[in-house]
């Protein structure tokens, strides 16, 4: 059986991330800020995890507290209304 | 006493007057139940995130105030009695009030709240020197186009 070149194998960056509220600590997490909240939400609403936010686990603890206060009171969706495909 | 934060939503589409007299009725629950009302922050009709009993609009306002458990046990109550409010949510700031620092606090915000009704009469005695004031706006502007040139070079050297 020939042996198949190895295919090369692909090159990952993987950038470090770190929690932005570790670096800036003037960074609040609030329920009532959506905003800023918004940027650890999917656009389907779904709450972006730790891995991808970079987020440390007492941050992102916070965050998804505050973004499930946000939703009961209407502030952040559920479910975001979308226009159907 | 604890100190918490209480948000309310009233129905978006009743009038002025309903959500004045929501303000009214749950400030007198708080100071009559043991608490102290320490500011209102009225955020105004906001649109909702999703539809709630049918509406899309809803008056936000929000309670700053030290209580007791007992306080928010009766808040609570009557925000589930009152049918204008479609959601509310209380959260728990700290443990422990300092009450004179809470004190300071409430005279700093009524004090922030009082200015627009206490500049006119101070910005009345001035007039009569009326020479003053000219000379003093000359130097005025341009130190706030220094401010304005200030302002653009940060955001012309982070273009860059």
């Amino acid at each position: 059986m020939p042996v198949m070149p190895r295919r090369k194998r692909k090159q990952f960056y993987v950038r470090r991330k770190v929690c932005r509220f570790c670096v800036d600590q003037a960074l609040s997490i609030d329920y009532k800020d959506a905003n800023t909240l918004r940027q650890f939400v999917t656009e389907r609403g779904k709450i972006i995890p730790r891995r991808i936010s970079g987020n440390c686990a007492r941050h992102q603890r916070r965050v998804t507290r505050a973004i499930k206060q946000a939703r009961l009171l209407a502030l952040m969706p559920y479910v975001p209304m979308m226009p159907p495909p | 006493m604890r100190r918490y934060e209480s948000v309310w939503v009233v129905q978006g589409d009743l009038p002025d007057e309903d959500v004045q007299s929501t303000i009214d009725k749950f400030s007198r629950i708080i100071s009559s139940h043991g608490g102290t009302l320490v500011g209102l922050d009225d955020w105004g009709r906001r649109k909702l995130a999703y539809k709630i009993k049918g509406t899309t609009r809803g008056y936000y306002i929000l309670a700053d105030f030290a209580g007791t458990s007992a306080t928010v046990k009766e808040l609570e109550r009557n925000y589930r009695i009152d049918d204008r409010i479609i959601r509310y949510h209380t959260v728990k700031k700290s443990d422990k009030v300092n009450l004179e620092a809470l004190q300071a606090e409430i005279a700093a915000r009524a004090q922030a709240a009082a200015p627009p009704a206490a500049a006119p009469p101070a910005a009345e005695p001035p007039p009569p020197a009326e020479a003053a004031p000219s000379p003093e706006a000359p130097p005025a502007a341009p130190s706030s186009e220094d401010a304005a040139s200030e302002e653009k070079t940060p955001t012309t050297a982070k273009e860059e």
